[in-house]
């Protein structure tokens, strides 16, 4: 018997922003230790659907369904009369959820930090979770079975785990303890959204090892909804796709990524897929940047005493020459952004220099400007976008008004944005609009070098596609040079000619895009290639072993010994003694003892390097 | 004294389909309520000074104590002075204060705060050390100390209201300094090259506009609450001079035979209390409505 059977969901907001159905006619069906993947663009309604499921919906969404059993019980909400609920089926309605919930059918959400209670340690929320629907268990044996749901969980130290606050745990050790929170009843479904949108790479592989396994061992159903294409490879085992909250398509994962039958899913696959293509290009010039040994470091603790020194930047050292994409890759708390924020001026280094055509960045220069990650937080919601827009000019130039709204609407074209539009305030546009006009706000001043902290990192796919063909558009016609940060490594791939990989604050390797994407040298790099997702069940299920467990860590002295090397399944005893030097061999540089000349030997002048791993 | 506790909520992500144009305004029957009320009374207290025949201190013995006619529409007190001028007398001081008090107050206020919240660190400490201290001694001590010195007027009690009465502003408009400093979009007007100035004019102060707007409107009744009071106890206003307060304080001799003496003072000092509340709750109302679509 199936554990879940939905026919004809749909959703109806009754408020003033409600645009038809949010869902309209969902059906789906899981068995018992079935991993059933929901794949759509946000907005699609795959989010909705679930929460309708639960129950989880504010009153002002009518939910609908034909049928709606959860093995063999039904679920179904009770229906609206004239647009408003009734007081007295809805409490019932409540009342049956609440046991429902959390014992039957559990969820985890996407962002462990806000879904967890930060004043509450770990333990005391799983054994609330184990007693709320077993009034029998006592509070040593919810503790039991609490240090038992964390091991199952993959928490290296269960017990110890207990006693910490979400604070103190890294995201994947907070997605793996509400993972623990689900399970801790033993419910027939469990229901994932979006699980690993908000963690790094290297450690959304391992969750999402970690609910196949769950769903093999225990038989529960796994629902998984995600934006992702190569999650939805990787695990599940049968995928609907939806956009505008209707259900486009269905069939098992080969079908679906092998054989689509809609326009839609074509469009999105072949997005996916064509996101990993590499550009030609050729670079030319003088350094343009040059960052020499910066270093930036944080003082914690009162002075003179105990003062703890963290280096959020260590000695980072690279060139971006005249015209090139310069692409900085890392995960998050690498310490990227403040790189970005060194290179605008915001901050000023602790150590080493960073050199402008030459010169020492003094302040905040106007041929440096930055595209920011948050497309809702960069622009001043109380402006106007031509206000927004004339601010440079208003400050540096003197232009007349005319010339200035000339050369405003000349930017607006230049970026894709109707010039009309131009008395409007950021709330009537889209988030890759409001994109559009932070690009166009950088430049305002045609500026020599634009710094892209994430830019596309909280968009759409099919809406970064079209972002990174505008930045690469202006770059065809303005000659613009682009440092490009981002933890994404198709994006990085796609729009770099010359990359960075950084972890712990230091540059591990660097050089041309093809190169270190074809043949990684360092350890690190490798770990972050393999952990890459391909929208490809075949291969995502024929992956070898990652080659890095655990998690960068957020706070640890760096003093002895190479950031990488407790992660490292090729560390030496030197490894764990000393920080290795930056090891040259042209235009490759790679921070790796297995590089070095006491490990390598010595070779001749003329001796081609290649990767030792 | 009540303090208006705003309540921040956490933004939402907006949705991807956004209706084109500015946002709409919704018809917001507190402020318009309100405005209607505060509109009224702030017409008669203009007006009926000017236009009645009689004057607010001339006494008259023999209509002592009288009740409500056509000639006296409040009556006449002890002195036989007629109660209707007096309450609009009154009613112009106590609007006085509030203006005065608000004005004072939210200019002080906004500049401290913004300075505070803006320069951050060793300044920002001092600043909110020395107002922590200000705000430490009561307010009914300042007036009093005030008074002795120049008198019981209103000059005294809107300085004796004012001297703390910034306090809780500042605080406010530093917390949303402080809070929109980093943001984005700051950082993007520092690299354009806006001097502070600029910044607080332009980018800062017109997103802190909710709380603060709100702050300023219930300090207004805050500040007539506090002259009414003071008058009352006789700390405030001194006779013959009409305030609502000692109007009050005037009837509460023959509270029990004349009632109606302190009944109409009363009543139009809490519609004017309450229509300034009402105008207060709707700016908040609409504020956070805007900050949440």
């Amino acid at each position: 018997m199936n554990v879940l059977s939905v026919q004809d969901l749909s959703v109806q907001f009754h408020d003033r922003h409600a645009k038809g159905e949010t869902v309209s006619g969902l059906s789906l069906e899981i068995a018992p230790g079935e991993i059933v993947g929901i794949v759509g663009e946000s907005g699609s309604g795959k989010s909705t659907a679930m929460q309708a499921v639960l129950g989880l919906l504010p009153e002002r969404a009518e939910v609908m369904s034909g049928k709606m059993l959860l093995n063999g019980d039904s679920i179904a909400p009770p229906p609206y009369r004239d647009g408003r609920p009734q007081k007295q089926e809805q409490k019932a309605y409540e009342k049956k959820m609440q046991q429902i919930r959390g014992s039957q059918i559990a969820m985890v959400f996407q962002d462990p930090l806000s879904y967890l209670n930060p004043t509450v340690k770990i333990g005391r929320q799983i054994t609330e979770a184990v007693r709320v629907h077993n009034k029998n268990c006592s509070r040593a044996q919810a503790k039991v079975r609490a240090a038992e749901l964390l091991d199952m969980a993959g928490l290296r130290r269960p017990k110890e785990s207990l006693d910490k606050y979400p604070f103190e745990m890294s995201g994947g050790m907070r997605q793996r303890a509400a993972i623990a929170i689900a399970l801790a009843c033993e419910p027939k479904l469990l229901i994932a959204d979006e699980p690993t949108t908000a963690l790094d790479v290297t450690v959304q592989g391992q969750i999402l090892k970690l609910l196949a396994r769950i769903a093999e061992e225990t038989a529960t159903a796994i629902l998984l909804v995600s934006h992702d294409l190569g999650v939805i490879a990787s695990v599940c085992q049968r995928v609907l796709v939806m956009q505008n909250g209707k259900m486009v398509e269905e069939g098992t994962v080969e079908e679906i990524f092998y054989d689509p039958r809609q326009e839609y899913t074509r469009l999105l696959i072949e997005r996916a897929s064509g996101l990993c293509a590499l550009t030609e290009k050729k670079i030319s010039g003088e350094a343009l940047l040059t960052l020499k040994n910066v270093t930036k470091s944080y003082h914690s603790g009162r002075r003179n005493l105990d003062q703890k020194k963290f280096e959020a930047v260590r000695d980072v050292s690279f060139e971006l020459y005249k015209g090139e994409t310069y692409g900085l890759v890392g995960e998050s708390g690498c310490g990227k952004t403040t790189v970005a924020k060194m290179i605008t001026g915001v901050h000023a280094p602790s150590g080493g220099a960073v050199l402008y055509h030459g010169e020492e960045l003094v302040g905040m220069q106007r041929q440096i400007q930055m595209v920011f990650q948050d497309p809702y937080a960069s622009l001043n919601p109380r402006m106007t976008i031509r206000e927004t827009l004339e601010e440079p000019l208003l400050l540096n130039t003197s232009d007349s008004p005319e010339i200035r709204k000339e050369k405003v609407t000349e930017i607006m074209k230049m970026a894709g944005l109707p010039p009309e539009d131009a008395g409007k305030y950021p709330r009537a546009f889209s988030g890759g609009q409001r994109q559009r006009i932070g690009i166009a706000r950088a430049l305002m001043l045609r500026p020599e070098l634009i710094v892209c902290d994430e830019p596309v990192s909280a968009l759409d796919v099919s809406i970064q596609e079209q972002i990174l063909e505008l930045l690469e558009q202006i770059q065809r016609e303005t000659k613009v040079s682009y440092l490009f940060i981002s933890h994404d490594l198709n994006v990085v791939k796609r729009i770099s000619q010359r990359l960075g990989v950084m972890y712990a604050g230091s540059i591990v390797e660097s050089g041309a895009t093809e190169s270190v994407y074809e043949d990684p040298w360092h350890p690190y790099t490798k770990a972050l290639l393999s952990a890459i997702l391909t929208p490809d069940p075949r291969t995502a299920r024929r992956r070898r072993k990652m080659a890095a467990g655990g998690e960068q860590e957020k706070e640890v002295q760096y003093d002895t010994g190479c950031p990488f090397a407790s992660r490292c399944g090729y560390a030496m005893e030197c490894c764990h003694a000393d920080r290795p030097k930056t090891y040259c061999f042209g235009d490759r540089k790679v921070a790796c003892f297995l590089y070095s000349e006491e490990y390598t030997g010595r070779r001749s002048n003329d001796y081609k390097m290649t990767s030792q791993i | 004294m009540k303090k208006a506790i705003y309540q921040r909520r956490s933004r939402g992500v907006c949705p991807t389909d956004v209706s084109a144009g500015g946002y709409q305004r919704k018809r917001n029957p507190y402020v318009l309520t309100g405005g209607i009320l505060l509109a009224v009374l702030i017409l008669l207290a203009i007006l009926v000074p000017v236009l009645s025949p009689y004057s607010y201190e001339t006494q008259n013995v023999e209509i002592q104590n009288a009740g409500s006619s056509l000639q006296h529409l409040f009556g006449t007190d002890k002195f036989g002075r007629d109660i209707f001028v007096r309450v609009w007398y009154g009613t112009r001081i106590s609007l006085l204060v509030g203006a005065g008090s608000a004005l004072f107050c939210g200019v002080i206020g906004i500049l401290y705060g913004s300075i505070a919240g803006y320069a951050g660190q060793k300044t920002d400490m001092l600043m909110m050390r020395l107002a922590d201290v200000i705000d430490a001694i009561p307010s009914l001590l300042y007036v009093i100390l005030i008074m002795l010195v120049l008198g019981a007027n209103v000059g005294s009690i809107l300085l004796g209201i004012c001297i703390s009465g910034w306090i809780d502003l500042a605080r406010i408009v530093r917390g949303e300094i402080m809070r929109l400093k980093e943001r984005e979009f700051c950082v993007a007007a520092r690299m354009a090259g806006a001097g502070t100035v600029r910044i607080l004019r332009k980018h800062l102060l017109p997103n802190a506009a909710g709380p603060v707007i709100v702050n300023i409107t219930f300090q207004i009744p805050k500040a007539i609450f506090t002259e009414a009071f003071l008058s009352f106890v006789g700390v405030g206003i001194a006779a013959p001079v009409a305030s609502l307060g000692t109007l009050i304080q005037d009837a509460r001799s023959q509270m029990q035979v004349y009632p109606s003496q302190m009944f109409y003072p009363i009543v139009v000092l809490c519609i004017l209390i309450l229509s300034v509340n009402l105008i207060g709750a709707g700016l908040e109302r609409a504020s956070r409505l805007e900050e949440e679509g």
